[in-house]
């Protein structure tokens, strides 16, 4: 890369050469685990429910009579190509499998970290304008709760209390109806997902803006009069955002890991569904599949939270933040 | 040097039970590890006993906190559950933080190219969300208490990895370990007396903090299936069953579910109080 | 002359772990309107606490003690937050001593004017609060001012910085400029730069200024009247060619005889013997008794007298 190209795409450039690394990282660890596997790896690997062909076809395209690096290169020749391997119930593709049930997690996903930063954020902001109050420490003790105690337990109280005590909303999946009824049946599992997420946001906000409103340029406005309005909403906020987004990236794996769990519980369609599914059911390509899909889903969206930090905030895009000689 | 860490402990004890969050933390703690131990001895019946007519009963004096669906009683079972889940996040944490500081030490005193190595392991490692690895390991090597210890320890050696190799090299260049060294200290004595006694504050912290992580995995991968197996019975097991028959009670999934909270809050709070007395300024994710 | 701000007997304290600070001990001031008053001292002094007063601009821990501050007529130190909130950026402007600190590193130097421009003049269209702010900028000397806007914080030195703080504090049009050490935290080059823009910019300034400084050469380049502060309190004060001229208390003689001392720096070496008092327990008498030289057993016991002089100004000192 020349001297001249900019910093930001320098900065990308790296981070993508990491991102790939991890990614093939991943994949090799996968693989590993299938050498790990007692007795023959086609057998069990696809379980007592493989035909005959379908072992055949696995030795054959694994290469399973061939060395060991060189049923790496095919393995990982062949995800780069698409193919996962296919479901051993099914015989269709594992890519096909996963990608068709791929947008309902990303929805719920979606929704439940709209929900968790429409609530989190304002709720952090009232925390950090007015702390040590009575609202303030209530929020605390909220917000370690339900980052504490494992999201699969709070998502089967919601669904005890609301669908089942006070039968206010309706139990399991996703429902035939139209939007309507889908939307509705939303809500208990966004929410679950979104609660703990909710705690995380609000303690962070908290945190970042109290430590931002300390901050000497916070002074330099209150000494021009701005309101508080303008000093907290337009000036702080966006500084406190950068250590939240920051920390919150860290947690996205969390996230992830509490899509598979209300996806169950709930009985939806999606990935985290078809993961265990297919444990049940001894269906290790899916497993292998799934995982690596989510894998990568993951560290594109670490990628992703990255690139946001060089938008927000303009000494990143510029490179190092370095003072000029000249006056 | 080494009895640095005993005036610190003194202080640190008196400071977490000064806040009323450490405090609390404390109870909990103490209740949960009280649990754990003494299950065998106050269980009121054996966990593992059926007795399929006298399924889903109610909380009562015979069962304190009601049945499952096969007629055991719940409180053996969460008692017993509270053992599981004390045994595997000590398991868990003790293997990852000796094997964790190991590596780490090694990275930190490594030449640059095995240092790179280290460090690029333990980022993969700790690129997956660690439950999704957990699970898929598990699920394809076969669940037994035995994996999923070593499992999820895996996950968790890079966390203490890191940080471990970070406190080693700004400890490195102190005046005191090069004097050792001058005076012909041998890099093992000086790694074993003077480095471990050193980095391990800020390394306990952190495995305070790691057990309700732990916990919650193990639970996790229990509900799902890939946890422990019969007969032992983790929270997670208690909560799946109890999810299963939700419509016909709903005391096992009250009492698997509550248990499992008071855990992991009462680590979290003791975790985040005992970080707090220590140092205040390592606070970095809340 | 009318006054503008009249601080009288302020002692202001600030609440610390180790007990309480009496940063500012019955101090009084008079800034008329109009005019520029300078106020010197070393670390410690309580200068920087005086100036920071006057729009209450103080952190939470501060308490005023004792006394108040008047300023055009009235009474700051009861009112509430609301009504100093409106004083500040309309008629009480502050330039600050860090410039490297004192902006938003996350927003565009035109945010940072605009807003400025805007909360005073609020109903200006967008166009005249650009023009507004590009004006100011070339009058404090940045080229280019129609790009600069688009710009942040860290593509600015710390002299740069320093003239957009100015810029901020003259469009907010205040009758008050309270200037912090501006040129501490910069190089002695871009010092003289901002000394010299201050020179400039007074002329056409019809407001009054309160310029803090540890450099008395500056104060007396550019500023009508100077206080000096010791240890909390003022020990002496008067129009600049006086106090200068014929310094009357030990300690501005003594800081007279520093800064001489080190032509062409500008910097003052520290050769007076002793140390500053603790300001947690400050010494009954005179705070500058156990380093001055000519000092008496009185001096020790019992507060110093108040001796206005006939040429300007007064000293507190027994001597005077």
């Amino acid at each position: 890369m020349s001297a001249r190209a900019s910093p930001a795409l320098r900065y990308l450039a790296s981070r993508l050469a990491t991102t790939v690394l991890i990614v093939l990282g991943a994949m090799v660890v996968l693989f590993v685990l299938t050498l790990l596997v007692k007795g023959d790896p086609a057998s069990v690997l696809l379980g007592p429910q493989a035909t005959p062909e379908v072992i055949a076809d696995f030795h054959r395209r694994m290469g399973l009579d061939r060395p060991v690096h060189e049923r790496l290169a095919l393995f990982l020749w062949n995800v780069v190509q698409g193919d996962l391997g296919r479901d051993v119930v099914s015989g269709r593709p594992v890519l096909d499998r996963v990608l068709e049930v791929l947008p309902y997690t990303v929805t719920l996903t979606a929704v439940a970290i709209g929900l968790a930063v429409a609530i989190g954020v304002p709720l952090g902001c009232y925390a950090a304008t007015h702390p040590g109050t009575r609202g303030d420490q209530w929020l605390a003790v909220a917000s370690v709760s339900v980052i504490a105690i494992p999201n699969f337990v709070i998502a089967i109280y919601l669904l005890l209390v609301f669908s089942i005590w006070l039968n206010w909303l309706p139990v399991l999946g996703t429902g035939s109806g139209g939007w309507g009824d889908s939307l509705v049946r939303l809500i208990l599992p966004s929410t679950a997902l979104a609660l703990s997420w909710v705690g995380y946001i609000a303690r962070l906000m908290r945190t970042s803006l109290l430590d931002v409103l300390g901050e000497p340029f916070i002074r330099t406005s209150r000494a021009f009069g701005l309101t508080e309005r303008t000093i907290v909403y337009k000036y702080a906020l966006r500084n406190a955002c950068i250590p939240t987004i920051a920390i919150l990236g860290l947690g996205v794996g969390r996230l992830l890991g509490g899509a598979i769990f209300v996806e169950i519980i709930f009985a939806r369609p999606g990935v985290g569904k078809l993961i265990y599914d297919a444990i049940g059911t001894r269906n290790y390509p899916v497993v292998q599949g799934s995982v690596l899909v989510v894998v990568v889903l993951f560290v594109l969206v670490n990628l992703a939270v990255d690139m946001s930090y060089a938008w927000i905030d303009p000494r990143l895009r510029a490179g190092q933040a370095r003072d000029r000689a000249d006056a | 040097m080494t009895a640095a860490i005993v005036p610190v402990a003194d202080g640190v004890a008196a400071k977490v039970w000064a806040s009323a969050t450490g405090r609390i933390g404390v109870v909990l703690v103490a209740l949960v590890l009280a649990m754990a131990v003494l299950a065998p001895l106050i269980a009121p019946a054996n966990p593992n006993a059926i007795d399929v007519s006298n399924r889903f009963a109610e909380p009562g004096l015979a069962a304190p906190m009601g049945t499952d669906h096969l007629g055991r009683d719940l409180l053996s079972r969460v008692l017993h559950g509270a053992q599981i889940a004390m045994v595997v996040a000590l398991a868990v944490i003790a293997l990852s933080l000796t094997i964790g500081t190991a590596l780490g030490i090694a990275a930190a005193y490594a030449p640059a190219r095995t240092e790179r190595l280290f460090l690029i392991v333990f980022d993969v490692i700790s690129s997956f969300p660690s439950l999704v690895l957990a699970l898929a390991m598990v699920a394809i090597l076969g669940p037994s208490l035995g994996n999923v210890i070593s499992i999820v320890s895996i996950t968790f050696i890079p966390h203490f990895g890191r940080v471990a190799r970070a406190q080693v090299l700004t400890l490195k260049t102190a005046p005191f370990l090069e004097a050792s060294r001058a005076i012909g200290v041998s890099r093992l004595r000086l790694v074993l007396v003077h480095i471990v006694p050193n980095i391990m504050g800020p390394l306990v912290v952190l495995a305070s903090m790691d057990v309700p992580v732990v916990i919650t995995i193990e639970a996790s991968l229990s509900f799902l299936g890939v946890g422990v197996r019969p007969p032992l019975a983790s929270w997670g097991t208690l909560l799946y069953d109890g999810y299963s028959y939700l419509t016909q009670s709903f005391w096992p999934v009250l009492f698997a579910g509550l248990a499992l909270s008071v855990a992991t809050l009462g680590f979290t709070l003791f975790g985040e109080a005992l970080r707090d007395a220590v140092d205040p300024k390592q606070r970095q994710v809340p | 002359m009318t006054l503008l701000v009249d601080v009288r007997d302020l002692s202001i304290e600030f609440a610390t772990a180790r007990g309480a600070v009496h940063a500012l001990n019955r101090v009084s001031l008079e800034v008329a309107k109009g005019r520029i008053i300078g106020i010197v001292g070393e670390s410690g002094s309580g200068k920087s606490t005086l100036a920071l007063a006057l729009s209450r601009l103080l952190p939470a821990n501060a308490r005023i003690a004792a006394g108040d501050i008047v300023f055009d007529g009235v009474a700051l130190g009861t009112q509430p937050e609301r009504v100093l909130a409106a004083l500040r950026g309309a008629r009480i402007a502050t330039v600050f001593q860090d410039p490297m600190t004192a902006l938003n590193p996350l927003f565009t130097i035109g945010t940072h004017l605009g807003d400025v421009i805007r909360r005073r003049r609020p109903a200006l269209a967008a166009g005249e609060v650009r023009a507004r702010a590009i004006a100011m900028l070339t009058r404090v000397g940045i080229p280019d001012a129609a790009r600069r806007l688009r710009q942040h914080p860290h593509e600015f030195s710390g002299g740069m910085r320093q003239r957009i703080l100015i810029a901020m504090a003259l469009l907010a049009e205040p009758d008050l400029l309270v200037a912090d050490e501006p040129t501490t935290a910069l190089d002695v080059t871009i010092e003289r730069q901002i000394v010299d823009l201050f020179r400039t910019l007074k002329n056409d300034f019809a407001g009054s200024i309160v310029f803090v400084s540890h450099s008395l050469g500056t104060v007396a380049e550019l500023c009508d009247e100077v206080v000096v502060m010791y240890a909390g309190t003022v020990v002496e004060q008067g129009p600049v060619a006086r106090v200068f001229g014929r310094p009357c208390h030990p300690y501005t003689q003594a800081l007279i005889r520093c800064e001489t001392e080190e032509p062409g720096t500008g910097r003052r070496l520290r050769s007076i013997p002793g140390e500053v008092p603790d300001l947690v327990t400050p010494p009954p008498g005179c705070p500058f008794a156990p380093r001055c030289a000519e000092a008496t057993p009185t001096c020790r016991q019992a507060p110093p007298p108040w001796r206005p002089q006939a040429d300007g100004g007064a000293a507190a000192c027994v001597l005077a």
